[in-house]
């Protein structure tokens, strides 16, 4: 018996589950599309700011930021990004907006001049109406209406008898942050039918969260106004501006570090005995890594997909330079050049090789898991329960490939692991913190896999940087990418619906040489952004 | 009337021993009370418990005995001896995973609710649960008496950076509808006796005031939304509105003659070394909210589904999860569970020190003790360990170990129904999806 085998399992009668196909959207996302020449696109559930969402909207409505904000309820997820679609707020969730908005009230009053457009002294109901009227809007995202501006100015004239003109002021933005209109994004169905129009504010909104992660500017409220964000012109004028601008890096980097779960590198332990390089100073620095990387591909690069997964260089700094082993590393960070047979764009990074690692190990398994589900958009369900999934104790006389034989061997997890090993083998030349090596213990490193599933590209490949280059030309690669810019966009997973959208993004996205900036101005002029169905 | 000030410092290191006087509970929580209230018997509190990763059934199930049980030397319950005559330990209850979702998600969102899970956007597929946790089940039957209809406290429940998901969660307030615990105690601290935020200038009424001005717009904006909202987002703006409600009702309440006083100073809270200080002031926070009856119905998560703690003062280095997963790490797992009892252990301490007109609270409450999962390197959810502490009331005869037969028909989803029938939600037949089977199990609790 291999030292290697570490498989028991009694009944497999999961079997039947087989390995390939979709789950049914989970959060309501719509029915199927409808013949004729109606828009097709699915619902739009209400959604909750995203942590980053709000401290982002936080930042640019009263210019301030505050460590409380890492108190903050946790966010849910949705069609793989963050995404708070599905549950209920509880209370304590509520307490912890009140805490925040607490905070932050009494620091932004702080600060009356860059807060107030006007000056009390002269005359402070006047004033505090402009401020009412100034600010107002930009906390709810749309104009108030009139009864929430008799409130709001009623609450002001109260709380300046209690107080003064400051504290009046810090009451009323408590008070905003704590509404359910800056809490949620609320997108009120505009007409009749099955299908209708997102209306102009908040389209303004759903632009700005997209493609900005955060509340809209100056000129997407004017347009709004204006009603000028309705036609497919106006909105692609609209987001060909934002992609522009610098700030569609934020949204960016948030996308790729959840995309390829870099958000997770914060959780992570690893075994300092075997990685002495590992620590908190490393941990930042690979999470830094990757968001210079991505913005510089986007702002100084081609914006290419194929750049993002192939590139062989990097902006590396702190303890990186060692990990990386670059000769004679200036101070700081800086643009580091790989070896490119060796390294190819984000997925050889060191963030994304942590992430996807044990805490002692690499990981055959969450690598290969990585590529099949977040690369190719396909899923695979869970090993059954009664599989016993221990591993086995590292025997440094067996070779990795022999370790994970049992994958193989047995049929029944095979149909399954035949799609996700040989999908983590080619990154076996790194570590469990990425670091490159050519040995495991005495073992030499086998780097071979191979691509499988897809129509095109299939074939074996030497190692991860042959993998990296042969995923960055796949169609379904290139597909799967649009598809998840379109949840991340949505917030949830596509629609039968939202099929046709797609198809037209990723037309647009080919068209272009599949840049990144391209594809998200695309999905923004699609119905499945543009429309919401209604709900019943 | 008499109403008693009831002093308590917290400390704020494991090896700080907290001044713990002897309190007075329930009589002394300020009401109005009439002489048929003093005369009334205590309400009876209710505590679910949770540490993760399975046990080792060698090492953690009694002998029994004549006089009940003994606990086995080496044992992970061995910690409980000097609490033996409150137990009643539960061995050989069904519990089983079913449906969409990963084996962690499955298990821990089970635990509580016996419901499988919805499907979502989850490793495996998995969401949420499908139904409601046996403590809000509970918390909603009963009539509300208490600032809080009920309390969840976690140490450590989220990792950082993680997704808010199944694994994190064992409270839920029905289907897709998980409850948060509170892992910061000072956050918890200001939720239980709130006078706003540190360093504020402004006075506790002051800060009331502002709160309820605050939910008055909240309430105004609700009302005042437009009748077009679909069905499912109606759903999330009623859990809005009811949760400001619930809160308003604690802003109007104002009892404030249980006073607990909190040591200065703050310690890092997602430091793994500070797991055992957190545990003992989420568990001094728990008590005191019980003795004070700030609630009836309570829970403490001790981590989560998929811990990552490493127990590093017991001489270990390695993530809680990544051990049970592995058969040959049975040492080790043990003395983690032990390690676990002996908190289980302080915590029935702390509720024996609190009296309670004859009793004390413990008398008339009942924790239950559980893990997600019956053994970890399998990921087997079933069957239950469970450990029942307290006398709730004088509804449960304690100091026994009961087996359940390998065909027993009851099931784990029957002992929750018997959960509500013992807190007085006496309505409840069925508990959970995952089993047909109604009913409390029978002969558990008396009344």
């Amino acid at each position: 018996m291999k030292g290697g085998r570490f498989f028991t399992f009694g009944l497999v009668a999961w079997m039947g589950a087989g390995c390939a196909g979709g789950p049914a959207p989970v959060v309501p996302a719509g029915g199927a599309p409808v013949a004729g020449n109606e828009p097709q696109a699915g619902l739009a559930p209400l959604r909750r700011l995203s942590h980053e969402q709000y401290a982002n909207t936080i930042r640019d409505l009263l210019g301030v930021s505050d460590p409380t904000l890492a108190d903050l309820p946790v966010d849910e997820g949705a069609g793989g990004f963050y995404s708070n679609v599905i549950a209920p707020i509880s209370e304590l969730a509520i307490e912890k907006y009140r805490s925040a908005a607490e905070v932050l009230a009494a620091r932004a009053a702080a600060n009356l001049p860059a807060l107030v457009p006007c000056d009390p002294e002269a005359d402070p109901v006047a004033c505090g109406e402009h401020f009412i009227a100034a600010f107002g809007p930009r906390a709810y995202r749309r104009p108030l209406t009139a009864a929430e501006t008799t409130r709001y100015r009623a609450l002001f004239a109260v709380a300046r008898t209690q107080t003064d003109f400051r504290g009046a002021v810090r009451a009323v933005v408590q008070t905003m942050l704590q509404s359910i209109h800056f809490l949620y994004r609320f997108e009120p169905p505009a007409g009749s039918g099955r299908v209708v129009p997102i209306p102009p504010y908040a389209m303004a909104s759903r632009l700005s969260y997209f493609l900005w992660n955060t509340m809209p500017d100056q000129h997407l409220f004017e347009a709004a106004a204006a009603n000028r964000l309705s036609t497919l012109e106006e909105v692609g004028a609209q987001a060909a501006r934002m992609v522009a601008d610098r700030r569609f890096s934020d949204a960016a980097v948030s996308f790729h570090l959840q995309w390829l779960e870099v958000s997770e590198l914060a959780g992570k332990e690893k075994r300092k005995s075997l990685h002495p390089l590992w620590g908190e100073e490393t941990r930042a620095a690979m999470r830094e890594e990757t968001v210079r990387f991505v913005e510089d591909v986007l702002k100084a690069g081609d914006g290419r997909l194929e750049t993002l997964l192939t590139a062989p260089y990097s902006i590396a700094g702190g303890p990186l330079l060692k990990l990386y082993g670059v000769a004679n590393p200036k101070p700081g960070w800086q643009r580091v050049e790989h070896d490119p047979t060796k390294r190819a764009g984000l997925l050889t990074q060191a963030s994304v090789m942590t992430v996807h690692a044990h805490w002692d190990k690499s990981s055959l398994v969450h690598r290969g898991k990585l590529i099949r589900e977040k690369l190719l958009c396909e899923v695979l369900p869970p090993p059954p329960p009664e599989v016993n999934n221990t591993l086995p104790p590292a025997d440094s006389k067996v070779s990795t490939r022999e370790r994970f034989e049992d994958h193989r061997a047995d049929v029944s997890c095979a149909q399954c692991h035949r799609l996700i090993d040989p999908l983590g083998a080619p990154f076996e030349m790194f570590d469990a913190i990425g670091n490159l090596r050519t040995k495991d213990g005495p073992n030499p490193i086998d780097s071979e896999g191979e691509l499988t599933g897809t129509r095109a590209s299939d074939g074996p490949v030497k190692n991860a940087v042959e993998l990296a280059r042969r995923l960055a030309t796949a169609d379904e690669v290139r597909q799967c990418v649009a598809r998840q810019w379109l949840r991340f966009a949505l917030g949830r997973e596509e629609a039968p619906a939202e099929a046709t959208s797609l198809a037209a993004a990723l037309k647009a996205f080919r068209a272009s040489d599949y840049r990144i900036p391209a594809l998200v101005v695309a999905i923004a002029k699609t119905d499945a952004f543009r429309y919401q169905q209604v709900s019943p | 009337m008499n109403r008693r000030r009831l002093l308590r410092a917290l400390g704020i290191s494991a090896a700080a021993a907290p001044l713990v006087p002897a309190l007075e509970g329930w009589a002394a929580a300020p009401r109005q009370e009439t002489n048929k209230e003093a005369k009334k018997k205590a309400p009876r509190r209710l505590v679910l418990l949770f540490s993760s990763g399975g046990m080792v059934p060698e090492l953690f199930w009694p002998v029994a005995a004549d006089t009940g049980f003994t606990l086995t030397p080496g044992s992970s319950l061995e910690p409980l001896e000097p609490h033996k005559a409150e137990l009643v330990i539960l061995n050989g209850l069904p519990r089983k995973m079913q449906g969409v979702g990963g084996a962690h998600e499955r298990a821990m969102g089970a635990l509580w609710t016996g419901c499988r899970l919805n499907p979502g956007d989850q490793f495996g597929g998995g969401g949420w649960p499908s139904g409601p946790s046996v403590d809000q089940i509970i918390a909603r039957g009963l009539k509300r008496e208490t600032d809080f209809a009920s309390l969840e406290l976690g140490v450590q429940p989220f990792g950082p950076g993680a997704r808010g998901g199944t694994m994190q969660h064992m409270c839920y307030a029905g289907s897709n509808q998980p409850i948060p615990p509170e892992g910061n105690p000072y956050k918890l601290f200001d939720r239980l006796y709130g006078g706003g935020q540190p360093g504020s200038s402004l006075s506790f009424d002051q800060v009331r005031a502002e709160r309820r001005s605050v939910i008055d717009v909240v309430k105004a904006e609700i009302a005042a939304l437009d009748t077009k909202v679909g069905r499912g987002d109606r759903l999330k703006i009623e859990a809005h509105l009811e949760a400001t409600r619930s809160i308003e009702r604690r802003l109007a309440s104002g009892a404030k003659g249980c006073e607990v006083r909190m040591a200065a100073g703050r310690i890092d809270l997602d430091a793994n070394e500070n797991f055992p200080a957190l545990i003992k002031l989420q568990t001094d926070l728990l008590v005191a909210a019980l003795a004070c009856d700030r609630t009836r119905v309570a829970s403490l998560q001790w981590s989560r589904s998929f811990s990552m703690v490493r127990h590093t003062w017991l001489g270990n280095n390695e993530g809680h999860h990544t051990l049970s997963h592995d058969s040959g790490q049975k040492p080790i797992l043990t003395a983690i569970n032990r390690w676990y009892t002996e908190h289980l252990a302080y915590l029935l301490a702390s509720m024996k020190q609190v009296r309670e007109g004859e009793g004390t609270l413990l008398d008339n409450s009942l924790v239950v003790y559980c893990n997600e999962l019956h053994t970890g390197w399998d990921h087997k959810p079933g069957p239950t360990p469970a450990v029942l502490c307290g006398r709730m009331g004088g509804a449960l005869a304690t100091g026994r170990y009961i087996q359940y037969p390998k065909d027993t028909p009851h099931t784990h989803n029957n002992l929750l129904v018997s959960l509500c029938h013992a807190m007085g939600v006496t309505g409840v037949e069925r508990v959970g999806n995952l089993y047909e089977a109604r009913g409390p199990l029978p002969d558990l609790f008396s009344s």
